[in-house]
Formats: C-alpha cells, structure tokens, sequence
C-alpha cells in the first residue's frame, strides 16, 4: 500500500506541474484580401445573411467570430452567430434559424478583418458563422468583402430574399469570403482537482486491494 | 472587436485547427468564358446619379459614408459653407403636380446636405412627396456638371445649378422595384457618365466614345450657340459669369455669359475644331427641329439651318464595328414607330406641332396619354449611315420601336448586341417623368427577357446616361476633356452575374462599349483608347469591361 500511496504521490505531482492547454483551435474559410484589390463585397441586412460552414471534432468553447467586412456599412449594427446545422449538414430553415443557434452578438463592421467575442460551446457537428440583420435586434447593412483567398476548399452558405420577402437557405458558390471561428477546447478539470481526483481514485483501488487481501 | 491571430504559434495547435477543418467536398466546374455571352442588352434611363437613387443601397459606398456626409456645398466664392440649402427655385415639383411643393415652402428649409424628397413623414414642413410625383428639372450641362463637381469636391452643386437646393435631394430606392433587382444581381457603385453633363452627349458617347463634330461654317451660318469660358478654376473649365449673375447661391440662379450647345473652338485640342457638348437636334426625322418643308424627301430630314440641327455624323461607331464583324444588333425605343412613321403633319401650307415627337401634357410633363418621345436620345439618327433617303433598308434594320423588342424577345431573335430606350414618360427624367413609371417598364423589360429563350446566355446591363444635375459624393477619376463625369448606377443583370454583388471596380458608359468589344474582339474606338489612358495615367488602372460583375472565367 505505502508503495502505491507514494506512486499516486508521484504522479499528483506531475499532474500539477505540467498544466493542460487551453487549446485554441482557429478556423477560416480564406485569408485575409484588401477590399480595393477584391474590388467589390456581397451586401448583407435583413434580406441576406451570409457566412461560410465550419466542423468540429471534438467539445469547444466560442471565442470569437469574423471575416472580412466592406467599408460601406450604413454605420448600425449588425448579428453574427454560430449555427448548428441539420443533421442532413444543411442551414435550418429560416423558422429554425433563432432556435439552432448557439451564440449570437451584434457589433458594426467598419471595413477590414474584424471579429466580435462570442461564448458556448460546441459538440462535434457541423456549423455555419453567420452575419445578417433584422435578427437579434439589428438593424444595420454591410458586406463581406469578395475574392478572398481561399483556404482548402470553404463551404459557403447564405439565407436570400429569392424575391417572395421569405429568406431561404441556400448555398453561395460563386466566390470566395473570409470568415473566422476562434475557439478553445471546451472546459477541462484544473490540474489540482484531476489530481486530487486521480488520489482517490488510487486510494479506493488500495483500499479495495487491502480488503481483498483481508 | 480585437481580431484574433489566426494561427495559434504551436505546431500542435497549428494541426488540431486544421485537422478540425472538415469542409464539404464540392463538385468542382470549369467556368465559360467569355464566349458564352450571346446576347448584350443595354438598358438606358435618365438622368439619376448613384445617391439619388442607390445612396443607402447596402454594402455600397453611398450617403452613408464618413466621405458623403463631410461635403458641404459652398457658395459661388468657392469657400464659404452655405449656411441652408438655396430654396428649390421655381418650386421643388414640375408644373400641374399634385401635391405641389413652391419656392417659398423650401426657403430656408434645407439644411446644408443631401434630403430625402420621399421622405414619408414630413421633414421640413411642406408635407410628403412620394416618388409618383414628377420633381423639377436640374441644370445637366458639360461646363456646368464640371463646376458642379469642381474638381472631386463635389461641393458646389448648389452654387452651379438653377434648381437651388434640389440638388442636394434623394430617393429612398428601396421603394423601386429594381432596387429588388440589385439586390439579386450585381450594382455596380464605381461608374460614372462617360461624358460631363447631358443626355445629348451621352448618347453618342455610349454609343461612339466620341464628341460630336461640327464644321465652322455650320456653327456660323447657322448661328448656332457656342459657350463662353471664363479662366479655369483649379483646373476645371468655368463659364463666364454675367454681369447679373448673383453672387450667392442664396439669391438666386447663376447667370453665365452664354451657356451655349457648342463648346469653344479647338476646346478638345489644338485644330479640332468645334464639337457639340449639349442638346442638338438629329439632322433626320424624328427630329425636334420640324422639316423645312414639304418638298420632295424634305420632310424626313430637319431643317438643316436650324441653331440646334446638328449635320449628320461621319465618327465610327460601335455600330460600324459591329456590322464589320457581322455581328447584329438594334436600338429599340419607345415611341420611335410613332415618332419616325408621323413625326409633323403638314397642312398644306406648315407643319403642324408633333404629336409624336416632345409630346408633353399641357403642363410640359409627360403622363400616359402623353408619351413625351425624346428626339436626342435616339443617338444612331445623328449618323450618316441612317440618311432616310440614302440608307433606308439599314435604318430600319438597326432602329426599331419597343414592341419590336418586346416581340423579339418572346421570339428569341433579339440580335446579339441591343440599347433600350424607354420613351420619356418611362424614362425617369426629373421635369418630365417621375421615378415609378421608369421603375415599372424597366422590370417589365427586365422580367421579359428572362423569359426570353435567349436569357440563359444573356447579360443585361441597366444604367442612366447622365446624372440629371443630381449631388453624388463620389469624386470622379481623373479622365479626358470629355469625361468621366460624375457616377451614376448601373445594374448587371445575368445568369452570369454574381449574386447580391457590390462591384467596386471603376466603370464608365463605355464599358458596355468594352464589354462589346471584348466579347466580339472588335477594333478599340479612339475614343475608349483615349479613354484609358488618360484614366490609366491617373489612377494607376484603365476603365473596366464589367467582366468583374460576372462569374464567367476571364
């Protein structure tokens, strides 16, 4: 028993020297292109929202989202979120769209990378960044900024007024935006309590042995 | 709002993000080219700059911008900051309108920047102006479109025009239809008039890349009116102040020496001779210059010592370089069948007034029995090659009415290359015409070529030829002595256009001229070459071809 006391000693120590990361995981469907060399952004307000889909493996906290935003905002704010998709890796319908959201913040795009703070936490699945208006309270107008360079091969996907004053989810293949998800792994035990956790559980497995052997 | 680094600076944490990228296969297509475009249609309305009516359209740089709201108009000394707008002289709406809005109601009214005329609550005190009422006419002349701008400032729009404060208004454009229509489309807000000021000279720019000419006897003989230049201004061209002309834009109108058709001897260089820079009329019927008389072929023709019949035109056009290619196309109009069957009754002993040709209501406004067929905006019956007499199976190849478009559309024989142009009542001129009437046979055209068996390989473009005298806050690229002029919207409507787009690149009318030549690989008119290399030599790039508006591979 001493021995095994003292190697669960041993080892409660390494556990509070060596501290677990805060893995930051970042995600983006492009790097970063200057609105005077894209030459033109893709609007969005309360009859477009637009943003690019995003997976995840493994629990995750939201730190922030972002992308690459014209200088024409109308100056108001505007929504960006985190959405999960179906389990058919499609956009909910637009009905669907408040209740499959897992975070949600407004702020107002002045033009260039910028990224608003968000908070939650994501399962493995599939999700989309959205930015839009006539949601969560905004009411502001901006773009995404076209021709960004892309990295891999970005899923894009918009909700549209197709002319019926209903917004639809569909997808948007024709260029390329940048759009950003910061995360960090979802929330770990502190070093201390696994190790106390770690201590009792080789303090039952010994007491379990010593009853054995009486 | 810090933006994070993207990438975390561990190599583990580099391959966990990555590793955690899983995007969706996508099918993978190879774009057309440019080859796939079988048809280009050019609609042209009236007189709107981009504020006027697409300021507050999103993602696009309008009156929104830090740039838009810092202008101030100032006053005709160049410096001083109006302290309100001028009052709308001689009212803010056209003649016989209901409600009507006069001078003395928007006397001291206006604050110093641009204000909605549509505004549906009322702002200054004279009650709602919704957009189905004709506004007044604005001053949209060469000299004074360039002193209006002064030089990028855009900031003596006021001071240089006749309307007073009028200037400064603007229309909620979501209320139009084709506001719609952008949304689903490309907008293009970085294109500008190819020339400075009227409708005139932008028909034959869109049409030519060219300034029409006039020989020296003509000008003479024919007493036409040639403008009075004072010394420039920072490099922009002034007309000559009358005595009379008040010196505040608070007082009243300016009053220039003499505000002519014909811009100054050698005005485009050393040699040139005269050119024509505003309003004259087409030397063939339908002209408004009536048939000197009855004799003989007389009354195809307008009286040619008429001060505002221009002779005919001898410059290449992209007509001509689209017939050498043999490559078809057509200028459909509305009210051109009416206009060119009947365009004056003779009498027996005069011709009587048109009924076809400028045929406004009593008021001088056009309305649905009123069609107000605008002679000038038919920019192919200034040319020779349209003689009635000497060409007529050519003219009636290329000048068409709109129902013959309309027909051809539903029949799938529109020719590869068209222009539209909506009669005055549909064309959206402030004076004459107001934003709704325009709006709905602009979509009414739009909706039928989508239902044209043509659409699939189509590319529509809806732009306005001049900017009405109306503010935009853009300042211009730097051009030629012809232009650019101030911007303007355009509109690119195709199965090929990028969707919900906002194109920045810098355009002008001539680009659906680029576009045209590029698709057919036709000759490069002097004037596109002139062009973008003046435009080049300022801004570091030439004029785009719209290419940009469409996901074709360039």
């Amino acid at each position: 028993m001493k021995s095994i006391f003292g190697a669960t000693l041993l080892a409660a120590a390494t556990l509070t020297l060596t501290p677990v990361l805060a893995q930051a995981s970042a995600y983006q469907s492009a790097t970063f292109v200057d609105e005077a060399t894209a030459g033109g952004d893709y609007f969005l307000d309360n009859t477009r929202y637009l943003g690019a889909v995003f997976s995840v493996t493994a629990n995750e906290s939201l730190t922030s989202i972002g992308g690459n935003f014209t200088v024409n905002g109308d100056g108001n704010a505007i929504f960006g979120a985190v959405v999960r998709l179906t389990s058919a890796d499609t956009l909910p319908a637009i009905s669907d769209l408040a209740a499959s959201t897992v975070s949600e913040a407004l702020f107002t795009p002045t033009g260039g990378d910028q990224s608003v703070a968000l908070t939650g936490t994501l399962t493995a699945g599939k999700y989309a960044v959205l930015f839009g208006s006539g949601l969560f309270g905004a009411t502001g107008a901006s773009g995404l900024v076209a021709s960004q360079n892309p990295v891999g091969t970005p899923t894009f996907v918009q909700y549209a007024d197709n002319g019926s004053g209903v917004l639809a989810a569909d997808t948007f293949n024709f260029d390329t935006l940048r759009v950003t998800m910061n995360t960090v792994a979802a929330p770990v035990p502190e070093p201390e309590s696994f190790a106390l956790a770690a201590v009792s559980l080789l303090l039952l497995v010994g007491q379990s042995l010593r009853t054995r052997r009486q | 709002m810090n933006f994070r680094p993207i990438l975390a600076p561990m190599p583990a944490l580099l391959a966990s993000a990555f590793a955690a990228m899983s995007f969706s296969a996508k099918a993978t297509t190879t774009q057309p080219g440019i080859e796939a475009i079988q048809n280009i249609v050019v609609i042209y309305a009236e007189n709107r700059s981009f504020d006027n009516l697409f300021g507050k359209f999103p993602g696009a740089n309008g009156l929104n911008s830090a740039a838009a709201k810092a202008i101030k108009q100032v006053d005709r000394d160049g410096s001083t900051a109006l302290s309100v707008l001028p009052p709308a002289w001689s009212g803010l709406t056209a003649a016989g309108q209901t409600p009507a809005v006069t001078q003395a109601q928007t006397t001291n009214v206006w604050p110093n920047a641009p204000f909605q005329i549509d505004a549906s609550t009322d702002l200054f005190g004279y009650g709602t102006v919704p957009n189905t009422v004709v506004t007044r006419d604005l001053y949209h002349r060469f000299f004074e479109n360039q002193m209006q701008a002064n030089g990028g400032k855009n900031d003596m729009f006021a001071a240089w025009g006749d309307s007073g404060g009028v200037v400064m208004g603007y229309f909620d454009g979501s209320k139009t239809q084709l506001w719609n229509i952008a949304k689903q489309y490309t907008l293009a807000d970085n294109f500008y008039e190819g020339a400075w000021g009227g409708s005139f000279l932008n028909h034959q720019y869109l049409i030519c890349a060219c300034v029409p000419t006039v020989d020296a006897a003509t000008v003479g003989n024919n007493h036409m009116t040639v403008a009075v230049l004072g010394s420039p201004v920072n490099g922009v061209p002034q007309l000559a102040l009358s005595s009379s002309s008040p010196a505040s834009a608070l007082s009243g109108k300016p009053v220039f020496t003499l505000s002519g058709n014909i811009a100054p001897v050698d005005y485009f260089g050393a040699g040139d001779g005269y050119r024509a820079v505003n309003t004259m009329q087409p030397a063939y019927q339908p002209s408004g210059n009536k048939p000197i008389n009855n004799s003989g072929n007389n009354a195809l023709y307008a009286a040619p010592s008429a001060a505002t019949t221009l002779p005919p035109q001898t410059q290449t056009t992209i007509g001509d370089l689209l017939d050498g290619a043999n490559i078809g196309w057509a200028w459909y109009s509305g009210g051109w069948a009416a206009a060119s069957s009947t365009p004056y009754v003779w009498n027996g002993s005069s011709f009587n007034n048109s009924t076809t040709i400028y045929n406004t209501n009593s008021f001088g406004t056009s309305d649905a029995s009123h069609s107000d067929f605008q002679a000038h905006h038919q920019p192919f019956n200034y040319f020779a090659s349209m003689d009635p007499v000497a060409h007529p199976a050519y003219r009636a190849a290329h000048l068409k009415d709109r129902s013959d478009l309309y027909t051809d559309a539903a029949n799938g024989t529109l020719p590869p290359v068209v222009f539209y142009k909506p009669v005055g009542f549909q064309n959206q001129h402030p004076g004459y015409a107001n934003v709704t009437d325009a709006d709905a046979e602009i979509v009414n055209t739009i909706k039928a070529l989508q239902q044209s068996p043509q659409w699939s390989n189509m590319v529509v473009v809806v732009t306005y030829d001049e900017f009405g005298g109306q503010f935009d806050h853009a300042p211009v690229p730097k051009g030629d002595l012809v232009g650019p002029g101030t911007r303007i919207p355009a509109i690119v409507i195709s199965p090929f256009a990028k969707k919900g787009f906002v194109d920045h690149t810098v355009y002008d009318t001539a680009s659906v001229l680029r576009l045209i030549t590029r698709r057919w690989s036709l000759a490069t008119l002097p004037g596109l070459q002139a062009r973008d290399a003046a435009v080049t030599a300022s801004t570091g790039k030439p004029m785009g071809d719209l290419t940009n508006a469409l996901t074709l591979a360039h």
